[in-house]
Formats: structure tokens, C-alpha cells, sequence
């Protein structure tokens, strides 16, 4: 049917190969993620029985990069779609209906648009406490207007295709209408957004845990690891750059994978 | 065209209203309600009946809500309880420094992100292009607080050619001046390469499509110089996509600004937001929402309204007819 | 008709233009010769996807990317095809110049008219900024804008497609040039304004002494401005001959069927029927082995299917099996 460039297609391996070490990295691990060895402390990469060395409680840097895809990988994933499944019925609502119910939305969704995700995790982490669900609620509203706009605009061009119409005439349910013919037509330009946005939320909910807006610490996750790895940079700059690299090897390849996406199925790019 | 302007001037206005009503609602949604945040010292029952009062706490809601909105606007954001300094003063202080951090960068990002995409989309596939391309990818995906640790290792500490965090104000005088930029090389990089890397792809998608329509056909049937019909014809149909883009990217730009000032300790707005969290500081908390989220809609108004000055069609007609 | 002592402005020699699809190389232009004089107009004739068009593009090096183009196209003595970049650039505007279909996309969006049609200007001299309105304004004038100075800040989408075609043409007479390439320069207008604007084109050419290339699908057209006529089929030149000879007596099939479907003025619904020729122009896939239009052609017959016909006879000339075979010559079939 459609086909990936290879490029795409390496991008799609390499978040295959992330998701899988999130989902079974922690059956592989070598050691407990939280467990402290305080003889062990700071040892440089390629130590003994420490591939990648360990940090300044002695815990086992390879375990806890395990350990962390899994927190970071939820975080993206989760809050990317929470913001579609919240987007796109409210843009599709808005689309169909227009008139009052779509300005009311749209101001809506203009007002979560005023509160950039890094606020909205603050917010958050200030009313009750900073957790990694706060900021997958962050992340996730940060995103609905986003969706919520691709969403009108496909469903504003589908509702004024003739046989959306000739279906209103006919006289049957909006929902049904809403779910037979503008559904279809909304749901690959949202899929398409969706995919590119997983490696920004990645990213995002890295930053919230970076902050200490998200996970807490003892949990292992890649965000919170580099702001444990900013104190010890210099003497230890092998805490900063692996799951630095992590991240960004995650999100090359999430974006290679919705460069790939887009270009296979958005329509007016076919060459 | 300046009713567009107004109408859509009156839409960010309601947007802010709402806004600041959400604020609001925060701030009553907090655990011990709204005067154990504002109140110094949130144990003693006497203080806390005192600040109730004070604030108008035992009026039903919508009163508080027209109080508070009066103060915010005439810009009483209260007092720190931490620090004791009125929020006002702090934001004040702040905003400069915060201000000359979002511009350098915005700057930076035009400059590099901009001739990038168009010599991309001058010679698609060449070596120009893979290399552009490429960079883009890794800025887009680089997530700029490692990559700004990664700096400061590179360049502070290894290299020692420049400051490791902190800032020097512009006190007047080339020297300061050069202090001043000296410690803002690194964070403007670092926030301004992420928007360099979007500037750079949709600039050149831009491009791409403007070089393959019939008007630069035209141009070339006239006789002009490939180089005037790429920076002068091709590239201004492709500017209305730089507003375009930093439109969307303001809001990865503001987390981007608190993380830059974390990371290298630059005593800005963002860095204020993040202490004031840590803190569990609510008034400046509340001044500091208010006021990113207000800047965040002035923002998003004005480059909706460039926008509309930059596509002749609605400037002259008041619609894209 | 060009003569030793008159030389062919332009001279086109074996026009090939070839696209690689996905299903393989299609030949767009298959070894399309012309020619056209000083102070003459040429009509190329044919339905889309003829390739009159990229003929029209590939003389200025204008054809789109991926179009392989092989072949010479002389003009004064130089080969077009085979020209430095910046040789080709000089000549385009200043010595050959070309007006485009679509006066809507064929316009910079951004950019005033008045902009535009300086850009012109400016590049055959160095004028000041009030020299070049100046010159614009007459420009305006010339191609019969009403009130030109008016419209020298407009921008394109302001305009009637009728007054951007007159721009358009504004820019390529701006430095006289001795060629004019007229792409379909009325199909995109209403019947009112094309008949203004080729009206214009005729003028113009004549106080200029330009030569007009005109192509066009519009037979009613190229009755009233051009000298001689070449009909186009698939990339090939079928037929050749000066106006009043083409339509009095067309020597190739496809020329009657042409002229046969087109309504002709003054002919009422009672004495005369459109008859429209059957199937489709065919995308040639290479070096064809068979006559292109047999397939539609009613007198179509063994010889046909041998080879392309190769274009024969002097100032009329076809690319057809009958011109060879008097007698085959079917009666009455002049229109």
C-alpha cells in the first residue's frame, strides 16, 4: 500500500527497539534500580560487573536506564493521547456543528492553548503534588489544541463533501453522521499528528522530570537522572551523557518515524 | 483590515479574562484554601483568620474574583511570604533579563534556521541539503537541557572559553556588554537551536513549493537573475511561514526559557517560576502565571496579526479571498 | 516562408523531451521541427498533452525538472539548447520573451505589478526610480490598461484576469523583443477579454514588427492572427501550411477532424454538425511504430501501421500515408 523511506523505516526500528527495552528492560536488568551500594559510588563506565557505571548512591546506571525508558516511553506516549482522544471530539464537534457550539469550543481551546505545558505542570505540581501524572496531564492538555484544530479543519472539509450532505438530508442522526463519514476523513490527519508529536511529548516529559515537575525521585527515569548528573558534570560527566543520549536517540528516531508517517500518508505530498 | 485586527484583538482579550479566571480557581483549589497560601505563617489560627479578612476571603466568590482581577490589573501581585519583597518588584526586576534571553534566541533562530532552509531548497538532495536537513533532525530531537549540559562540559569546564551559568547586566560600556554577552552565548544556542531546526524544515518546505510555482517560472522567462528570483520572489512568499512557526513554538520557547535559566543559573522569570514552585511561594506563583500567560496571548495576537500584515491578500481585502 | 536570403528567426531542429515515469520513459516532444521568420506569426495547434506547450517551454529552457530535453533550437545564429546559463538568461525577456496561461498563478502574489514590470525595465538599463514608473505607466499605456498610473502599487489578485494579462504581456514586450511566445494567452479569459486581448497581441506585433510563436487548442484563434499554422498530435508535427491553406484544404485527418469539431461561426445548427473525433490523444511510450493517430483515424488503412509518416511537401506539408496516394485522397472531404 504506502511505503516508508528507508530512513523512516530505521526510525521505526529504533522506536520498536526502544518500546521493547521498556517493556522488558526490567526483566533484563542486572540489578534492582533503587538499590544503593555506597562502596560503590560514582564508578566510571566498563567497571566490573557495571556496564555503565554507577551513580552517587551507587545504584547501577544500566539497571536504572532500563528502568527509566519505561517511565519516560509511558509519560509520551500516555499524555500524546490523551491529548487526541480529548482533541479530536471536541474539534470534530466544532467542525460539524459550527456556528455557537464552535466558538465556545475554540475559546476553550484557546485558553488551554495560554497555558504552555511547563505551566500547566507548575500549576499542577503547585495545587497538589509533582508525579508523573501530573505532568502526563500537563503534557496531554498541552496538546489537545493542537489536535483539536487539525480535527475541525478536516471535519469543516468533510461536512461540505456531497454525500456527508446528502446524508443530512436524508435526515439521519448527527452521530451517526459524525461517526460514518466525517470520522474517517478526521482520523488520518490526527493519526499523522499524533506521530509527530509522540517525540516532542517524550521530550516534554523529560524536561517536567528534569525540573522535579514529574517523576520523583527515587524513581528511575531519564529526565531525573540528568538533573541528579548536572550536580556531579564534571566528576562524572558519564551520568549526564547516557541518558541524555537515550532521549535523544528516542526522539530521532520517533521523528524519523513521523517524518516517514507523514509523508506516506499526507496526501498532498505524494510526489 | 483593522477590524480584523480589533475582532481578533477582542478574542485574546476574553481568552486573557478566562484565563485569569482559571488562575483564580487555582488558587482556591489549593490544599488549606487560598489564605494558608497567602499567609506568612499558615499555622497560627489568628494569622489566618486575619489574612482571610484581609483578603476578602469570607466574600462569596465573585467579589473575590472582581477584587483580585482590580488588584492584578493595576499590577499588586501581593508579597512574597518567602522573601517578603512585593511579587511586582521581583517580575520587574526579571522580565529584562528574561526579555533579552527570548529575543537574542529568537534572533539566533532566524538567522541560522532561515538561509538554511532556503539553501536547502535551492539544491534539494545536495550536500547543502542532507547537511541542513540532518542538523535539523538532531536539533529537533536534542532535548536542550542536556544539550546545554553538554556545552558547558564542552566549553566551560574542558574548554574554559566561557562562563559555566550566571549573568552580568548591561550597566552601559562595551566591557559589560561583553560580559553580558559572554554568559549569554550558550543559553541563546541552546534555546535558539531547537527553533532554528523548525525554522529550517518548514522554511525550506516553503521554499520548495514557491520555486516550483508558475510565478518563478515567470520570473525566469523575464530574464532575472536566479539569484534575485530565489531571496527576492521565491523567499518572500515563504516569510509568512517564519511568523507562522513561532507562533506554534512559543510554547515549547517558554519551557525551553525556564529550563535554559535553570540550567544556567540566569536570574530570570524562569528561573523565578521554578523557585517559587520548589518554594511553595503561591503569590509570586500566581504573578508569574499571570503574567507568561498574558505575554504568551500578547505574543500569539501579534504574530496572528503579522501574519495578516504579510499576505497582501488579507491586508488589502480583509479576508483570504 | 523563410528563404536563403531571409534566414529563420527561430529554427527548431529536432525537438525530443522525454519524461522517466514510473512505467517507463514517455516522450512528450518526438522530433518536432519549426521554424519561424522575421515579422511572422507561427500558431502551433493541438489538444492537450500534444506537447505544444513544452515545445513552447523548451525553446527558453523553461521546461519543468525531469523533462530530459534533446534537440537545437537556432536563433541568431546561436543553439538555444546549448548556451551558458547566463547567455540563456540574457536572451530570455530582452531578445525572446514569453506570456504565460494563467495571469493569476503566473504572478507573484507579493510583489505590485508595477514591481514587476520594473524588474524588467531595470534589467535592460539603469534607470532611476521615477524613470522606471515612467516607463512602467507607458508600458501600462501600450498594452491598454485604463488609467495606468493607477495601477502601478496593485497587486495581482486585485486585478481582473483580463488586466493581468495585459500585465503579463506588459512584461514581455517591455525590452521589444523580436520573439514573442504567447502560451495559451486566452484560454484562461472570458470570450469578451480574450477577443480584446488577441486584438492587443495583433496590434502590438505589428507596431513592433515581433514575431509571435502562439500556441493554442483554439482554432478560431489562429484564423485570425497567425501567418502559418503547424497542428501537433502526440509530440509530432502532422501537418504544416499557411492559414488560408489549412483551413481551405487540410491534407492530414486529423486537421479535418479538427476542424470539423470546432463550431464554426456563421454555420447553423441545421446545415452543419460538430463531429468530434473518438478516443484520446495516447502518451507515446518511445519511438512509435505505427501512424500516432491511426487509432482515431477514420481513413485509417495497412500502410498506416508501418511507421510514423514522416512530414512531406513543401510550404503544405502532412505527415500522412495519403499525401502519397492521390487517388486515396478521399472527395469532399475538405471542409
Amino acid at each position: 500500500m504506502t511505503r516508508l523511506s528507508w530512513l523512516a523505516t530505521a526510525g521505526a526500528a529504533g522506536a520498536a527497539v526502544v518500546v521493547a527495552v521498556a517493556i522488558f528492560g526490567p526483566l533484563v536488568a542486572p540489578y534492582n534500580p533503587d538499590a544503593v551500594n555506597f562502596n560503590l559510588v560514582l564508578a566510571p563506565p566498563l567497571s566490573p560487573h557495571h556496564l555503565l557505571g554507577t551513580d552517587q548512591l551507587g545504584r547501577d546506571v544500566a539497571s536504572r536506564m532500563l528502568y527509566g525508558a519505561r517511565t519516560t516511553l509511558e509519560a509520551g506516549i500516555a499524555s500524546t493521547l490523551l491529548g487526541s482522544v480529548v482533541g479530536l471530539p471536541i474539534g470534530v464537534l466544532a467542525g460539524y456543528f459550527r456556528g455557537p457550539l464552535d466558538m465556545l469550543l475554540m475559546r476553550l481551546v484557546d485558553v488551554m492553548l495560554a497555558f504552555p505545558f511547563l505551566l500547566l505542570a507548575v500549576g499542577l505540581a503547585a495545587i497538589s503534588q509533582p508525579t508523573l501524572w501530573n505532568a502526563v496531564l500537563a503534557l496531554g492538555v498541552a496538546q489537545v489544541p493542537q489536535i483539536a484544530r487539525i480535527a475541525r479543519g478536516a471535519a469543516l472539509e468533510r461536512r461540505d463533501l456531497e454525500f456527508v450532505q446528502a446524508a443530512v438530508v436524508n435526515g439521519e442522526r448527527n452521530l451517526t453522521i459524525m461517526r460514518r463519514q466525517i470520522l474517517p476523513g478526521v482520523l488520518r490527519p490526527v493519526v499523522v499528528q499524533t506521530t509527530v508529536a509522540i517525540p516532542s511529548s517524550i521530550v516534554g516529559a523529560a524536561i517536567l522530570s528534569f525540573l522535579g515537575l514529574g517523576v520523583q525521585p527515587p524513581t528511575a527515569d531519564w529526565g531525573a537522572m540528568l538533573a541528579q548528573a548536572e550536580t556531579y558534570l564534571y566528576q562524572a560527566p558519564w551520568l549526564g551523557i547516557f541518558p541524555g543520549v537515550a532521549i535523544f536517540l528516542t526522539a530521532l528516531c520517533f521523528n524519523l518515524l513521523g517524518d516517514g508517517v507523514t509523508q506516506a500518508l499526507d496526501p498532498r505530498r505524494r510526489r | 483590515m483593522l477590524w480584523s485586527i480589533a475582532r481578533r484583538a477582542l478574542i485574546a482579550l476574553v481568552t486573557l479574562l478566562l484565563a485569569t479566571v482559571v488562575v483564580f480557581g487555582a488558587v482556591h483549589a489549593l490544599p488549606g484554601g487560598p489564605a494558608t497560601a497567602l499567609s506568612a505563617d499558615s499555622t497560627n489560627p489568628a494569622a489566618l483568620a486575619a489574612t482571610m479578612h484581609r483578603y476578602g476571603f469570607d466574600q462569596p466568590l465573585p467579589v473575590q474574583y472582581g477584587r483580585w482581577l482590580g488588584e492584578v490589573v493595576r499590577g499588586q501581585f501581593g508579597t512574597s511570604p518567602i522573601t517578603d519583597i512585593p511579587v511586582a518588584t521581583q517580575l520587574a526586576q526579571r522580565i529584562p533579563i528574561t526579555l533579552e534571553l527570548a529575543l537574542l534566541s529568537l534572533l539566533f533562530a532566524v538567522l541560522l534556521g532561515v538561509p538554511a532552509g532556503v539553501l536547502a531548497a535551492v539544491r534539494p538532495g545536495g550536500l547543502t541539503d542532507a547537511a541542513a536537513s540532518a542538523a535539523a533532525l538532531g536539533g529537533l530531537s536534542v532535548p536542550h537541557f542536556w544539550f546545554g549540559m553538554l556545552l558547558i562540559l564542552v566549553f566551560a569546564v574542558h574548554l574554559h572559553v566561557l562562563p559555566s551559568g550566571g549573568f552580568t547586566p548591561l550597566s552601559g560600556g562595551v566591557a559589560s556588554a561583553g560580559a553580558n554577552l559572554d554568559h549569554m552565548v550558550l543559553p541563546v544556542v541552546v534555546l535558539g537551536a531547537g527553533l532554528a531546526a523548525v525554522l529550517m524544515r518548514q522554511t525550506r518546505a516553503a521554499m520548495a513549493e514557491a520555486l516550483g510555482a508558475d510565478y518563478v517560472r515567470t520570473a525566469r522567462a523575464k530574464g532575472l537573475r536566479e539569484r534575485r528570483v530565489i531571496w527576492v520572489h521565491a523567499l518572500r512568499n515563504s516569510l509568512v511561514v517564519v511568523v507562522t512557526v513561532i507562533g506554534l513554538q512559543l510554547g515549547g520557547l517558554i519551557a525551553g526559557i525556564v529550563t535554559v535559566e535553570e540550567v544556567f543559573d540566569i536570574p530570570g522569570v524562569g528561573q523565578l517560576t521554578l523557585d517559587s514552585v520548589y518554594q511553595r511561594d503561591y503569590p509570586t506563583l500566581q504573578g508569574v502565571i499571570l503574567l507568561t500567560a498574558t505575554a504568551y496571548i500578547v505574543v500569539n495576537l501579534l504574530t496572528d496579526i503579522l501574519y495578516t500584515l504579510l499576505n497582501p491578500r488579507i491586508r488589502v481585502t480583509g479576508s483570504a479571498a | 516562408m523563410s528563404t536563403p536570403e531571409n534566414p529563420p528567426l527561430l529554427n527548431v531542429d529536432g525537438l525530443r523531451v522525454r519524461f522517466d515515469t514510473r512505467r517507463g520513459p514517455v516522450l512528450a516532444v518526438n522530433g518536432v521541427s519549426l521554424e519561424i521568420g522575421a515579422d511572422e506569426v507561427l500558431a502551433v495547434v493541438g489538444e492537450s498533452g500534444s506537447g505544444k506547450t513544452l515545445t513552447g517551454l523548451s525553446v527558453l529552457g523553461l521546461e519543468p525538472p525531469g523533462a530530459a530535453v534533446t534537440g537545437h533550437a537556432w536563433f541568431r545564429g546561436e543553439d538555444l539548447r546549448a548556451l551558458p546559463a547566463g547567455r540563456l538568461r540574457s536572451i530570455r525577456g530582452g531578445q525572446i520573451s514569453m506570456v504565460f496561461q494563467d495571469p493569476m498563478t503566473s504572478l507573484n502574489p507579493s510583489l505590485t505589478v508595477g514591481r514587476q514590470v520594473g524588474e524588467v525595465v531595470r534589467l535592460a538599463e539603469r534607470l532611476s526610480r521615477e524613470a522606471v514608473r515612467d516607463r512602467v505607466t507607458d508600458l501600462f499605456g501600450q498594452v491598454r490598461m485604463p488609467s495606468p498610473e493607477r495601477f502601478l502599487g496593485a497587486y495581482p489578485h486585485q486585478l481582473s484576469g483580463g488586466m493581468r494579462q495585459r500585465v503579463m504581456i506588459a512584461m514581455a514586450i517591455a525590452r521589444r523583443p523580436a520573439l514573442l511566445i504567447a502560451d495559451e494567452p486566452t484560454t484562461a479569459l472570458d470570450p469578451t477579454i480574450a477577443a480584446q486581448i488577441l486584438d492587443l497581441l495583433a496590434s502590438l506585433r505589428a507596431s513592433m514588427r515581433m514575431s509571435v510563436l502562439l500556441i493554442t487548442h483554439n482554432l478560431a484563434l489562429v484564423r485570425g492572427m497567425a501567418d502559418r499554422v503547424i497542428v501537433m498530435y502526440a509530440g509530432h508535427v502532422l501537418e504544416e501550411a499557411p492559414t488560408a491553406r489549412l483551413f481551405e484544404a487540410p491534407a492530414h485527418p486529423y486537421t479535418e477532424g479538427l476542424l470539423a469539431s470546432v463550431p464554426r461561426a456563421g454555420a447553423s445548427r441545421l446545415t452543419s454538425r460538430l463531429t468530434p473525433i473518438p478516443g484520446q490523444v495516447p502518451l507515446l511510450r518511445e519511438a512509435p511504430d505505427s501512424c500516432v493517430f491511426g487509432p482515431r483515424c477514420p481513413h485509417v488503412r495497412d500502410e498506416c501501421r508501418v511507421a510514423q509518416p514522416p512530414l512531406e511537401g513543401g510550404a503544405h506539408s502532412a505527415a500522412c500515408v495519403l499525401r502519397r496516394l492521390p487517388e486515396a485522397r478521399k472527395a469532399g472531404g475538405q471542409a
